[in-house]
């Protein structure tokens, strides 16, 4: 499992200097990869997973798993374009017009990787159709994200299974797929849990925190500032006229400290804690009874808590 | 009833430290949000639980 994330990362590059001609698209791609291989290649790991789970043994899964990570790459890219959020970034440092294109040639290039995984026709066909389709729900799940319109729980936790989990279910599916496998429901399952687990532990974290990405200043509708914003006792009620427009972002500039302690005494945090690990808990649940025996479980645990940089 | 059982213990530090210590009966919640609950509390502190998959 050692040499997954450096051999998903050559095929990553490989691509890219065989059908990126042009010099300076080949020149940006490949200083976002490194970013990105720096970060995190927690999708190709697995894919890469599901393959050896299904019983595939070949190496083309590793150009597989580099047409997922492309995929990832650029939708990264195009979200961060979209927050702008992540100043660091080095598609961020560059003029939106580059970063704008080289997300979609990326695009292009992971379905293009993705056909080229295998020399099965039936299997080709299979993994572009099921690519698409994730790929298109992602698309719908991430255009509600940003319409930011959610209304209640449900239609927040739906959003996240288009925006979030479908991209989880694509990169274990592939896995699936290339291995000579059609689509397997109960990795579907398990899949969908963990993504939501995921988001809804990033949407904690993306509460607390006081820059660009606090979904709290950016007034994002989450799980967990919807149940904030029900729960307000008279002290806190600045929090729901900032978000109605009443207070300015310099109005509450100040605020932090008044904020996290309204998170802590409505139960806001904890509630957004415990509904993540619900998630997780049928997570691991779920991967249990799918896979009794066998290294897998704690192969894909450990994907889970590699520290994303 | 979850969001409910939550907005009490967070009032109350005395229920809080007594379902902390497994001691506080929790009424009226699905078995999966108690043991949800309960490992939230446990594992408040515990920084190797990380399931993250994005930055």
């Amino acid at each position: 499992m050692n040499d997954w994330i450096p051999l998903i990362g050559q095929q990553m590059r490989e691509q890219v200097s065989c059908w990126f001609t042009a010099e300076p698209l080949a020149r940006f791609s490949e200083r976002y990869i490194e970013e990105k291989l720096r970060e995190s290649v927690k999708f190709g790991q697995l894919t890469v997973l599901h393959y050896r789970m299904f019983g595939g043994a070949g190496h083309e899964v590793y150009k597989a798993a580099a047409a997922v990570e492309l995929f990832i790459l650029a939708s990264d890219i195009l979200d961060d374009l979209q927050d702008r959020d992540a100043p660091d970034k080095p598609w961020m440092q560059a003029p939106d017009a580059v970063s704008l294109h080289v997300a979609c040639s990326l695009l292009t290039l992971s379905q293009q990787v993705m056909l080229n995984s295998t020399g099965d026709d039936r299997i080709r066909i299979g993994l572009l159709e099921m690519m698409n389709r994730q790929l298109l729900q992602a698309a719908n799940g991430q255009m509600l994200d940003l319409m930011n319109d959610a209304y209640d729980e449900q239609e927040y936790i739906d959003t996240v299974k288009q925006k979030s989990a479908a991209l989880l279910i694509f990169a274990c599916q592939t896995g699936v797929l290339l291995a000579g496998h059609p689509w397997n429901e109960g990795v579907e399952e398990y899949a969908m849990e963990i993504g939501i687990a995921a988001q809804l532990k990033n949407d904690v974290r993306d509460m607390l925190r006081w820059d660009d990405k606090s979904d709290f200043l950016q007034k994002k509708k989450t799980l967990i500032t919807l149940f904030l914003l029900e729960s307000l006792a008279e002290e806190d009620l600045w929090i729901k006229d900032y978000y109605e427009g009443r207070l300015s972002k310099d109005d509450i500039a100040d605020k932090q400290d008044c904020f996290v302690q309204a998170c802590e005494r409505t139960g806001a945090s904890l509630y957004g804690s415990v509904m993540s690990r619900m998630h997780y808990n049928r997570f691991v649940e779920l991967l249990e009874s799918f896979q009794e025996e066998g290294p897998w479980k704690d192969m894909f645990l450990h994907i889970l808590r590699q520290e994303i940089a | 009833m979850l969001k409910e059982t939550i907005r009490q213990l967070a009032s109350s530090t005395e229920k809080l430290s007594m379902a902390m210590g497994g001691q506080l009966q929790v009424a009226g919640i699905s078995a999966a949000e108690k043991k949800a609950l309960l490992d939230s509390l446990s594992n408040k502190n515990d920084k190797n639980i990380a399931y993250a998959m994005w930055g």
